[in-house]
């Protein structure tokens, strides 16, 4: 019972901080906003017994990702968000109903997929199992991953660069 | 034990509220939060599904994606500063060079 209303609680703040970076017009009110639903969604995974995704969640997304986040908003902010309209009625109108439409499907395929899980509760993997597997059965995309990364790191310094000698 | 739906649906309920806020909005910034928050409706949905059938696949995608995530905002935003400096907006409707 105190499980259900917690993840009731924690279900409802992720969606009205989803809800706000939706409705709100300023963009740093929409990183708080999505701050919120990663502090919730951390929240659900503690419950989901995953102590170690939900510890990352919090220092990569809710942390590293989103003050990035706040950082550039507050460099780009200015006269954007008086700008012209998020988007005119018709073409909003159009946009909600395929997004209507994308939840419908995932309802459906939900509902038409969930009925044969057990409820057994599989153990969850502790931080040991994740590292055996990251490192052995893992070990190639871990390393494309790491690639990739510092890929993005040389590509971010060179367009900081570029910045630099346009301005 | 919660009923594994509900967590889908919370999920599903995330990643249209992430759609709807990448065809909405015309501030670049606003695309890429729609697009992190689509990114944590998967992760949620991989961890609700690894209740059910264990293992550590699950746990090591979400560790995948957040990498990604990482280098997709880092360079997306870098992106972002660098149109802004020279274009003076990040409005995704006026940014048309490719336009011819």
């Amino acid at each position: 019972m105190l499980v259900a209303i917690s993840f009731a609680l924690l279900a409802l703040l992720a969606l009205s901080g989803a809800l706000l970076l939706l409705l709100r017009r300023d963009p740093v009110d929409g990183a708080l906003s999505l701050v919120v639903t990663m502090l919730a969604l951390a929240g659900i995974y503690l419950q989901l017994a995953d102590p170690v995704i939900a510890a990352l969640q919090v220092i990569v997304y809710a942390g590293a990702i989103m003050v990035l986040f706040l950082f550039v908003t507050m460099f780009v902010r200015r006269a954007e968000e008086r700008g012209p309209a998020a988007a005119g009625r018709a073409r909003l109108a159009i946009v909600t109903l395929v997004a209507a439409g994308l939840l419908g499907l995932l309802v459906q395929a939900i509902s038409l997929a969930g009925s044969g899980a057990s409820e057994a509760a599989a153990p969850m993997a502790d931080i040991v199992t994740i590292a055996h597997a990251l490192f052995a059965e893992f070990l190639f995309p871990f390393e494309l991953v790491s690639a990739l990364l510092l890929v993005a790191m040389v590509g971010v310094v060179v367009l900081g660069r570029r910045g630099e000698e346009a301005s | 034990m919660i009923d594994l739906n509900y967590y889908l649906l919370l999920s599903a309920a995330l990643f249209g509220i992430g759609t709807l806020v990448v065809m909405s909005r015309r501030n670049a910034l606003h695309l890429f939060m729609g697009i992190e928050l689509m990114l944590n409706a998967g992760n949620l949905a991989f961890l609700a599904g690894a209740r059910i059938h264990g293992g550590a696949q699950a746990p090591v995608s979400v560790l995948f994606i957040l990498a990604l995530a990482a280098a997709e905002v880092a360079v997306g935003l870098a992106l972002i500063v660098l149109i802004h400096r020279t274009r003076g907006t990040i409005d995704v409707g006026s940014i048309n060079l490719l336009k011819g």
